[in-house]
């Protein structure tokens, strides 16, 4: 039996359109970051003895998985809410580890480096190396786990919170891409998000229509941004931005709020600003469905 | 082999045939970690009684297949629930769309082939391998791998018609 042809080696026998959409699906490569993050979330999950089922060689990371896990165990509500947990820690240790500031008041401390590769270093993919070193979240004393939601945001210098809740991000200035870790409001109530801030805030309404109603606003606010950069007019768009910002500092559309700024700064001109906050925008959120357009953002 | 071994030795192929397999992006850290907590936990009677990469892909299979079930599943309860209650990807549907048209038009048409057809058909069109390997990751006999080929190209030809054809309708001025 012979091998056929393939349809993106032969695209004229290919039927109409199908090589050119196979290739939009050539690239599902993941990075580095992500098989790091990965590996500290199954670690979480896992526990001791992620090392290997020979059991010989963990033990050194062991304790920092194991900690790691029973923090996730504890604040879970089931398998699947354990294992989104796992990779917000691990994302949120990557963001402090990307940063190297962390705005993070009271809610416990980034004090373990677990290295992963202790066990066995070697990645053996023809590609190139972890471009930095794992880490994953222990925690120190009798605080409560860390459960930090990476906010990437623009904000002036902030200076950490007095209290447990950490600052959020303030007042904007497109100049100075900033990292700031904002602590996850309801990362003690047992409700973490996967997607970070968007817990409900005690400062939040409560009520299931001032909720809606809020997110109304937020989205339309983000509309009128979108609408501004489509015509063209990117000032104004950031403008929006910014207030939106201001206003929803949690918003539930955070995400969206970000990719919208990093277009906006690039089409205004600020393409280093924009190439430095899309950076930040993949370190806190690699699967977002935003990634792939950011990515075309970086400048190399 | 340790485990760590076979998750740095594996990890890429396992992510890529996640996603080959129908796993959306936002939802491929987790499968990967279902998969691998599976590993974890089969490792010490595996004895390589098949290829590693075989093993590694049926497992991937079934969580693909598990995935694609209840994120069926998802999409049925949100398109009934108020747009304040869904996840905030679904939120923002068009500006997705229109971000990522042909990779989600993609998506869409492999999603209408059974899996077996579209990890063979991906295996090959896709990831350019040869019939005797995909034979050996899919654990089925040669004959069954072009049958499977031959398929899923039928149907995947008739999406893309499909679909053109509905664009065209649509552009020239058809409500849909």
């Amino acid at each position: 039996m012979s091998t056929p042809e393939r349809w993106l080696d032969e695209p004229g026998r290919a039927p109409p359109f199908a090589a050119e959409l196979l290739r939009q699906g050539l690239d599902v490569e993941p990075d580095d970051a992500q098989k790091d993050a990965v590996w500290a979330a199954l670690a979480a999950r896992i526990g001791p003895g992620v090392g290997g089922p020979d059991g010989g060689s963990g033990a050194g990371a062991g304790g920092g998985a194991a900690e790691a896990g029973s923090a996730a165990a504890g604040h879970g509500a089931g398998a699947s809410l354990t294992a989104g947990l796992g990779a917000t820690i691990a994302k949120a240790a990557l963001v402090g580890a990307f940063a190297g500031l962390l705005v993070n008041a009271g809610m416990g401390t980034f004090d373990g480096i677990f290295e992963p590769s202790a066990v066995a270093p070697t990645v053996s993919q023809g590609s190139a190396p972890p471009a930095r070193e794992p880490v994953v979240v222990s925690r120190s004393g009798s605080e409560p786990p860390v459960l930090v939601a990476p906010a990437v945001a623009l904000s002036a210098p902030v200076s950490p919170a007095p209290s447990g809740r950490a600052a959020g991000p303030l007042a904007a200035s497109p100049a100075e891409p900033r990292l700031i870790q904002a602590a996850a409001p309801g990362a003690e109530d047992g409700a973490p998000s996967l997607l970070g801030g968007m817990a409900a805030s005690p400062t939040e309404p409560t009520t299931e229509e001032a909720r809606r109603s809020r997110l109304r606003e937020e989205s339309a606010l983000l509309g009128e941004a979108r609408g501004a950069l489509r015509s063209g007019n990117a000032a104004h768009a950031l403008a929006l931005l910014d207030a939106a910002r201001t206003r929803f500092p949690d918003g539930v559309l955070g995400q969206e709020r970000e990719a919208l700024t990093i277009e906006a700064l690039a089409r205004s001109g600020q393409t280093a600003a924009a190439s430095a906050r899309a950076r930040a925008f993949l370190v806190a959120y690699p699967s977002s469905a935003h990634a792939e357009r950011i990515q075309t953002f970086v400048s190399p | 082999m340790t485990f760590r071994q076979v998750y740095d030795e594996h990890f890429r192929f396992v992510w890529r045939s996640l996603r080959r397999l129908g796993v959306r992006e936002s939802d491929v850290a987790d499968a990967v970690q279902d998969v691998f907590v599976v590993v974890h936990r089969k490792l010490p009677e595996f004895e390589g009684r098949s290829k590693l990469t075989t093993w590694l892909y049926g497992i991937s299979m079934k969580v693909a297949r598990d995935r694609r079930r209840s994120a069926y599943e998802r999409r049925v309860r949100t398109e009934e629930a108020p747009i304040s209650e869904r996840p905030d990807e679904a939120v923002d549907v068009a500006a997705d769309a229109e971000r990522n048209q042909g990779f989600a038009i993609l998506e869409a048409m492999l999603d209408e082939l059974p899996i077996e057809q579209r990890a063979v058909f991906t295996l090959f069109e896709l990831d350019q391998k040869k019939g005797e390997e995909i034979a050996e990751l899919c654990d089925v006999p040669l004959g069954t791998v072009y049958s499977r080929l031959r398929l899923a190209r039928a149907s995947f030809e008739a999406a893309v018609a499909r679909h053109h054809a509905k664009e065209r309708f649509r552009l020239a001025g058809g409500t849909r």
